[in-house]
């Protein structure tokens, strides 16, 4: 399941951190996983100079960003000297409570505050950004009243629902001027940067082929779960935000991403990663594909994309596992050459362009290696970060368009300069989803 | 033949029950096709009186029947009409919410009159309205605006924001008189709305408002039209959008408006609009210069660069520190001269960023200024200088460097050659061999470790000659240049006969010991033979460099060898060097059983001789799970000198033993949770104690397989794939192993594969051994992360092919005991994030099970 949605992972995570540390250290003991001076105890950063952040959504994901994990950076926001966390915000009042007591501890003070509503978060004038671990079906609202409230915004993938949410959030980071990084965190790796250097430059020849090894669209269209009592613990009216209301079943709450309502499925859920990759690796993070065609049991057999410049991209998961060492991942398929890249390496054929070196004369591309630290040196400099929100916008528009065409069972064209569909009223119809007021884009 | 017949629809059934996509794919095959979309479909009926978690199928039917009617004007109309009939309030509000989802993508003006009372029912609204926004035409308009004397709150904020999805310019009178509403949220839905409509007409309505209004209208509406002026100028109606900025300049007081109104008005004015974010720098306050600082790179021209540049002396020291990182952001050279003047700054922060920008904006003739920061600057300097001349792309850079290389010495030479090796410049290795060769030990040191990243196989000849010529320290650096490049070799054989060659005909004792490193690190079978042969050399430092290159070895390999040595080493240094190694090679060997692990503990611990050295081998012990390595552990407690080391040892074994073996584990814990003079031991032990008191009635006492994958295959696939634990010619050699338990005290009752193996895409198997009284029914109840299939006495009796996060009793299915010992085999299948499962018994009755025992598979063989 994914990061954010199992209330079981955080402890498990955490869980795996500590018991590495203790198989690192054998029987000697068991120290502790952050340094003090990683906590900010060596006074190697004045307090006045640290970014005050709060923490949106502090579940598995969430906590994570909080305390580190094998999904986000080593450390966390609060094993940084730079940051300062100040606030946790959740709807769970069970996670809210342990994700206080988390940042307390790392601090050895009781200074964190805990909020069940965001907007007296966001109230605070004395936090300057935000970190947002939610469900997407909330993760472009709540960025929006972030950066209207003057707060950059580190938010986790996929970062909306539909369309327009994403053309919305990308006008009011714009609007507002906040620095957006989405948590695509592929972004700020080398494999995958050099993956697509490797590519932009050539090295592969002409690109003819993407294949991206993602799962599909969610589960459920619908939520046709019966009621179940809401338990004391959750919000949620909150929780459920601007889709239409349903009676609380606790499987939406552990697996929202199953359900239409909450969710892109997999096609978001991990496609936020590799459609974006895909994207990154082709040059297309300001443009998209301009038709998109569903499987239709006869001639295509997966969902294939088509851009502009003749490069046909599909989503083909049995294909990556096939011909590469690992199937969630993206395949670039040149004249010349291949490279599969997943997370934590990359393949390439020829062999040898693996290890070749980008020269500085050649297309160098946004290079990160920690997702938190590009975020926090764009919030410092005003610049944009690795995965800002134009080109997550974009990116996550692949998935949408896949999921549109799924929906309706037969190829839709897309204007990627426009970003609306063409002579299509049906696929209009799904660019865009009524939200449940008084929750609305702005 | 029909038992077959019968046990295949059994697993069917439960594979039915448990996967909703797999009967959505067996429904679509053995149902009757949807209908057409034209006819009436035969489930009205159960549409009608539809309710959540009954009739699984349904949505999908209706879905299909809709779809088969996209097609088809006439067809598309007669769905939408026959769906519209369902709105009414006799139908329940779970079936009304599946009709509305459908007639989205049929809905014509004529089911609007259906959908208008749903507008008035607060949990049906948000669906009708999904409806009423995509129908196209303005009677939906007139229909809604007919509706909004009658509504309120939510339900009047739903038609408002509806309104503006349809972008409807007949309701802007209506909106426009909302924005002055008492109900903020129905006046900041009214101002959005007008924002996405649009217009000089909404442009005029908001900026009255902000100009007029109230305080709190003011900033609602100011906000709303800051968003129609950044449409207007995204659609290049500058003039129009330069009237709404300055309304919003005049009229906000609300700092982040203030500051994106800044933004805007700079963007619509061009280069002419650099001077507002330079004053904004200079003087605005903190969200002023942040907006002012991120719109200068978006300020488009040269036109723009020009201005900035010209403005970068009057500046004080911080602004012109953002201006000059801003420049290089923009990547325009024409500011190269302006930075590069820059950098004789006094002030260390704008030198520095000026350093920095030269990287983006700078030529090659840069590499003097950067190569002199990067010898001679402040740390900041040279870092900075460092990253630009590794950056700058002009082809001529890398001449440059080796130029200033060959003829400059001393710290400019070094940067210069830190400089190509990051630049990746293969042009420098014939300046590098020579230079590593020459007589100055810092650059022969620095070009050595240079050639590491840039020289090629053609060149280890050269470098191995030059390795057993040289200086120790560089012949050291160089070692590891040949081991880094041999290790690059496509057939390691060139380069370990190369080694091999030199250690046959080098004398010195240090260069055959680096020689012998270097062959090390290579790996595989004739390296290792080298270093077993070298065990003999004439040479005791020699000698002493094999055994420890032994003791590092990569594999378990060496570790008879090593034992042999530790049993009769003459001297205790030796003898402590093999018996490490021997120790850190048990730890390697993860074929070997518990039993085996152990007994080569045993074995090791004979040869122990000091504290250090147990302390060695409990480190080793506390890894291997079994009642005997607790038991062993168990023993050292009394030994003050290494008591700490054995505690550890034994609460990491407890884990593994407090599910079947809980009376010995809590008498061994206890103590330690109690008295153990280490904070974090007796944390650690109380910590599993009270998960201890809370297994409650769950089966803790478990054993665990290895994790199975296949490449490609997810885990919904994996589910039915067999492995070794459910092929019975396998069965028996899988190495089970002692399952861990209890270490989150939050969720004691978990068994966490997560914790255990980790990844993604891939099964493990759990077996228990489960005592009953007396022959009876039982209820199993599973909880799993994510899916499961469980073998009760070798039937299943479970198949969940789910992704689910884990919680008690998620699936309950009756089985018989029999009396005495039951098997239970659980597979549990992994997406991604947690794996883990737990498992209980209850009575038919619902109560939880008594007189039940629970075990392994091994310890009742004994028992039995």
């Amino acid at each position: 399941m994914s990061a954010s949605n199992k209330p079981n992972a955080r402890i498990s995570r955490r869980q795996i951190l500590t018991r590495g540390v203790q198989l690192a250290a054998g029987a000697i003991l068991f120290p502790d996983v952050v340094p003090a001076s990683a906590l900010g105890r060596s006074g190697k950063t004045a307090p006045s100079n640290r970014i005050v952040l709060g923490h949106i959504g502090v579940g598995g994901q969430g906590t994570q960003h909080l305390v580190g994990g094998p999904w986000t950076p080593a450390g966390g926001t609060t094993g940084r000297d730079d940051v300062q966390v100040v606030a946790v915000c959740d709807v769970n009042r069970l996670r809210l409570e342990n994700a206080r007591k988390l940042v307390n501890q790392r601090y050895g003070n009781n200074d964190c505050a805990a909020y069940r509503d965001f907007r007296e978060l966001l109230a605070r004038p004395d936090i300057d950004a935000v970190l947002i671990a939610v469900g997407e079906r909330w993760h472009p609202l709540l960025s929006m009243y972030a950066a209207r409230a003057g707060k950059d915004i580190y938010c986790e993938k996929p970062s909306s629902v539909t369309i327009q949410e994403a053309i919305a959030l990308r006008e009011a980071i714009r609007r507002y001027g906040a620095v957006f990084q989405a948590g695509t965190q592929q972004r700020s790796s080398y494999s995958f940067r050099h993956a697509c250097e490797l590519v932009r430059n050539g090295y592969i020849g002409q690109v003819k082929e993407v294949v991206v090894g993602v799962g599909g669209p969610p589960t459920y269209r619908m939520c046709n779960l019966p009621a179940e009592p809401v338990p004391d613990w959750l919000d949620y009216d909150l929780w459920l935000g601007p889709p239409p209301w349903r009676p609380y079943n606790s499987a939406y709450v552990g697996g929202w991403m199953a359900y239409r309502d909450f969710s892109g499925g997999e096609m978001t859920n991990w496609g936020a990663h590799h459609w974006d990759i895909a994207q990154w690796g082709l040059g297309m993070d300001t443009s998209g594909p301009v038709e998109v065609i569903p499987p239709n049991g006869k001639d295509v057999k997966v969902l294939t994309y088509l851009y502009a410049n003749g490069v046909v991209m599909t989503r083909d998961p049995e294909r990556t596992a096939r011909e590469a060492p690992d199937g969630n991942g993206v395949l670039f398929i040149g004249t010349e050459g291949k490279v599969a890249v997943w997370r934590y390496d990359l393949k390439t054929w020829p062999e040898k362009l693996k290890n070749v070196r980008i020269k500085p004369n050649e297309i160098h591309l946004h290079s990160a290696d920690n997702h938190h630290t590009d975020f926090l040196n764009a919030v410092r400099t005003r610049s944009r970060p690795g995965a800002d929100v134009a080109i997550a916008a974009r990116s996550i528009t692949v998935a949408h368009l896949g999921n549109i065409a799924y929906e309706l069972g037969r190829p839709i064209r897309w204007d990627p300069v426009h970003e609306r569909f063409v002579n299509d009223p049906e696929a209009d119809r799904l660019f865009a989803r009524a939200a449940r007021p008084p929750w609305h884009l702005f | 033949m029909n038992a077959f017949r019968t046990r295949w629809m059994k697993q069917l059934k439960i594979v039915m029950l448990a996967h909703p996509i797999a009967f959505a794919l067996a429904g679509a095959a053995l149902c009757p096709p949807a209908p057409v979309a034209a006819q009436q479909p035969g489930f009205m009926n159960r549409l009608r009186t539809y309710h959540f978690g009954a009739d699984a199928q349904l949505p999908d039917e209706v879905d299909a029947w809709v779809h088969s009617s996209l097609k088809q004007p006439d067809a598309r109309r007669a769905v939408a009409r026959r769906l519209a009939r369902l709105l009414g309030p006799d139908v329940p509000f779970d079936a009304r919410q599946l009709v509305c989802r459908e007639l989205v993508l049929v809905a014509t003006p004529l089911e609007v009159p259906a959908l208008l009372p749903l507008l008035h029912d607060r949990q049906l609204a948000p669906y009708a309205l999904m409806v009423l926004e995509r129908i196209p035409g303005p009677q939906v308009d007139r229909a809604l605006i007919g509706e909004m004397a009658g509504l309120d709150g939510d339900e009047l904020i739903g038609v408002i924001d509806a309104f503006a999805a349809r972008r409807s310019r007949l309701a802007m009178p209506h909106i426009g008189k909302l924005l002055a509403s008492r109900d903020a949220q129905i006046a900041e839905a009214a101002a959005t709305a007008l924002a996405w409509i649009g217009g000089e007409d909404a442009a005029r309505l908001l900026r009255e408002a902000v100009l007029y209004g109230e305080a709190t209208t003011q900033r609602i509406a100011g906000h709303a039209l800051l968003t129609l002026a950044e449409r207007e100028r995204a659609s290049g109606h500058l003039r129009q959008a330069l009237v709404c900025y300055a309304a919003l300049r005049h009229a906000s007081g609300d700092p982040s408006l203030s500051a994106a109104s800044l933004r805007g008005t700079a963007l619509a004015l061009g280069a002419g609009g650099v001077p507002l974010l330079l004053h904004a720098l200079q003087a605005g306050p903190k969200r002023m210069k942040e907006i002012a600082a991120a719109t200068l790179r978006d300020m488009p021209g040269p036109a723009a660069t020009h201005s900035l540049c010209a403005a970068l002396n009057k500046l004080r020291p911080e602004p012109r520190k953002l201006v000059i990182e801003a420049l290089a952001d923009r990547r325009d050279p024409s500011a190269q001269a302006a930075v590069a003047r820059q950098v004789s700054s006094r002030d260390a922060g704008i030198r520095t960023a000026a350093l920095r920008a030269l990287g983006a904006l700078g030529n090659a003739s840069v590499v003097p200024v950067l190569l002199h920061y990067a010898a001679t600057g402040s740390p900041a300097d040279r870092e900075a200088a460092a990253r630009s001349l590794t950056e700058l792309q002009d082809a001529r850079v890398d001449g440059k460097l080796i130029a200033a290389a060959e003829t400059s010495g001393g710290e400019v030479c070094l940067a210069a050659i830190r400089a190509l090796a990051e630049r990746g410049a293969r042009i420098a290795v014939p300046f590098l061999l020579r230079a590593a060769a020459g007589p100055d030990n810092r650059i022969g040191l620095a070009a050595a470790r240079a050639l590491r990243d840039l020289a090629g196989s053609d060149q280890l000849g050269a470098l191995v000659k030059l390795m057993v010529r040289t200086s120790p320290a560089r012949a050291q650096m160089l070692a590891d240049t040949v081991a880094d490049i041999a290790r690059r070799c496509p057939d390691r054989n060139v380069p370990i006969t190369l080694l091999e060659h030199n250690l046959r005909t080098t004398r010195d004792p240090r260069k055959r010991s680096l020689l012998l490193e270097a062959l090390a690190q290579l790996g595989g079978a004739r390296p290792l033979a080298v270093l077993r042969s070298s065990l003999r050399d004439p040479d005791a430092d020699v000698r002493a460099t094999a055994l420890r290159l032994l003791a590092e070895w990569q594999s378990s390999e060496p570790a008879p060898d090593l034992l042999s040595i530790a049993r009769t080493a003459p001297d205790t240094t030796t003898r402590a060097v093999a018996l490490r190694g021997f120790v850190r090679m048990v730890a390697l060997d993860t074929s070997l059983s518990p039993a085996a692990a152990l007994a080569r503990y045993r074995d090791a611990l004979s040869l122990a001789r000091s504290a250090d050295e147990r302390r060695q081998v409990l480190s080793g012990i506390a890894r291997v799970r079994s009642r005997d390595a607790l038991a062993l552990a168990a023993s050292f407690l009394n030994d003050a000198e290494v008591r700490a080391e054995a505690e550890a040892a034994v609460v990491q074994i407890a884990a593994c033993t407090a599910g079947t073996w809980p009376e010995d584990t809590r008498a061994l814990l206890e103590p330690i949770a109690g008295s153990s003079a280490n904070e974090d031991i007796r944390k650690r032990a109380a910590q599993l104690l009270e998960s201890m008191d809370h297994f409650g009635g769950f089966d803790m006492a478990w054993e665990v397989s290895p994790p199975y994958s296949r490449q490609g295959v997810d885990y919904a696939h994996l589910f039915d794939m067999p492995f070794p634990p459910e092929d019975p010619n396998l069965a028996r050699q899988v190495p089970w192993q002692l399952m861990p338990v209890g270490l989150n005290p939050e969720q004691p009752w978990l068994v966490d594969l997560l914790g255990l193996w980790g990844g993604e895409q891939r099964v493990a198997y759990l077996r228990t051994q489960v005592w009953c009284n007396a022959s009876r029914d039982l209820v199993l109840s599973v909880g799993s992360d994510d899916g499961v299939k469980a073998w009760w006495n070798g039937e299943v009796v479970l198949a969940q092919n789910v992704a689910r996060a884990v919680a008690p009793d998620q699936d309950r299915v009756t089985v018989h005991a029999r009396a005495g010992w039951n098997s239970l085999m659980l597979k549990i299948t992994q997406n991604i994030m947690g794996w883990g499962a737990c498992a209980r018994f209850f009575d038919p009755d619902g109560t939880p099970a008594t007189a039940l025992r629970f075990s392994i598979p091994s310890a009742t063989t004994e028992t039995r």
